[in-house]
């Protein structure tokens, strides 16, 4: 297992990148998100560390992992980092591997839609994506409106114009146009 | 509808996002609202408990040492679930040698948080999209969700790395967990079968054996066991069939 060093990992996640484009799973849709793990390892290296555990376990140690997914959820990267870095710096290092990934499999980022929560929101993060890829839909809870009122929602999911422009601020102004 | 089968509700709105323009929707989902209700009514009665435990140990008598201002409002802060922490008033203060304690719920900010459940802002620089397409987009990641709980179905792929304690090693098993995920939606994908989840992929697959037989002639051959019509129907989507050594 240590011949699977990092730079085989990724000549065999290249390998399998064109083997899929080949049998016509070209991703257009990446979806980025990240969870951690625990182990039982006390005393390791880098990688084990103490943090916020997604399964409670707060006394391990954690892995964090980052996983993007392509279409039909073929993985499509991987990043194994220490639990202890928070989601928007990884994201942050990511996006420029995801980049070089898509170069050199031949796919033009801006034909990619790169999904990911709000966990990775910054503003560096959103730039940095921005003039690489079609930004990507991003959640983000800060500043919810709660004063939308319940009558523009429509029932059946989705509503077409129902008269209100809503601009997003601190006060959340709402403007009738 | 979204991937748990709730009813999606959206408002377009714009506006300006980390410094950039973008258009998007305010989705609304209802069961949401109402778990996150259910969950902030629970807390809130916990929490409540909480600090009545801690206001009656206040101004104990007896041995032992006595709380401090600073240690008091910690213990306020730890009794409040991070998520709800902006929603109380408290203050701590000392009072002819006696700690006093205020701590009230914030109607006003309450009121605005129950109006802000189940409502979350989805944006996007794609601007011809419906509100439909955005939201279900931004659905597209249960997806993810339901692979990462494979992966820690340990069962199925476990993703606790056992007897590994280096960095390069637990990177590689780490790395081999994503590949068997890999190769399970691959299987999925030629199965094409949308009711299929992994797991059954995976009891399918169990069931298919294969046995080398002599039945007397001058070579062994090899036969597919008997299977179920479910598991025969995988076998057949996955040309399995093709792969038998003749």
């Amino acid at each position: 297992m240590a011949k699977l060093d990092e730079k085989t990992i990724h000549k065999i996640e290249l390998d399998i990148s064109r083997k899929l484009i080949e049998i016509g799973l070209k991703p257009s849709r990446l979806i980025f998100d990240t969870t951690n793990f625990y182990t039982h390892i006390g005393q390791g290296e880098n990688l084990p560390q103490k943090g916020i555990s997604k399964d409670k376990r707060y006394d391990k140690n954690l892995i964090g992992v980052g996983l993007t997914v392509s279409d039909h959820n073929i993985p499509f990267q991987l990043i194994a980092y220490p639990a202890n870095e928070s989601d928007v710096r990884i994201f942050s290092e990511l996006i420029d591997d995801i980049c070089k990934r898509l170069e050199e499999i031949g796919i033009p980022g801006k034909g990619i839609v790169i999904i990911f929560d709000r966990g990775m929101n910054s503003a560096e993060n959103i730039g940095k994506v921005v003039g690489r890829m079609h930004v990507a839909l991003i959640a983000a809870c800060t500043n919810v409106p709660g004063d939308v009122p319940d009558a523009c929602f429509r029932v059946r999911g989705v509503m077409g114009e129902c008269g209100w422009k809503h601009h997003q601020s601190t006060s959340c102004n709402r403007k009738l146009v | 509808m979204n991937a748990g089968g709730n009813i999606i509700k959206a408002h377009p709105v714009t506006g300006n996002w980390y410094e950039n323009d973008f258009v998007g929707v305010i989705k609304y989902n209802d069961a949401s609202r109402r778990k996150k209700m259910a969950d902030w009514n629970w807390n809130k009665e916990k929490i409540f408990t909480k600090i009545d435990d801690i206001r009656s140990k206040l101004n104990r008598k007896g041995k032992g040492r006595k709380i401090t201002p600073k240690g008091l409002t910690n213990r306020v802060v730890d009794a409040i679930l991070k998520q709800y922490r902006g929603l109380f008033d408290y203050s701590t203060a000392m009072d002819d040698g006696f700690l006093k304690l205020e701590f009230k719920l914030n109607t006003a900010r309450e009121m605005d948080y129950i109006k802000a459940l189940g409502k979350a802002v989805i944006f996007t620089d794609m601007a011809d999209l419906t509100p439909r397409q955005i939201v279900e987009t931004y659905d597209a990641r249960s997806q993810i969700e339901t692979d990462i709980k494979w992966l820690k179905n340990r069962m199925l792929i476990s993703f606790m790395p056992k007897h590994v304690w280096k960095d390069v090693k637990i990177r590689a098993h780490v790395f081999l967990c994503v590949v068997g995920l890999l190769l399970y939606n691959y299987l999925l994908y030629l199965v094409d079968e949308p009711d299929l989840s992994i797991e059954r992929l995976a009891g399918h697959l169990d069931q298919m054996r294969l046995g080398l037989v002599y039945c007397g002639g001058a070579n062994a051959e090899f036969v597919i066991e008997d299977m179920n019509r479910e598991t025969a129907e995988v076998f057949s989507r996955m040309r399995l069939g093709g792969s038998i050594p003749m």
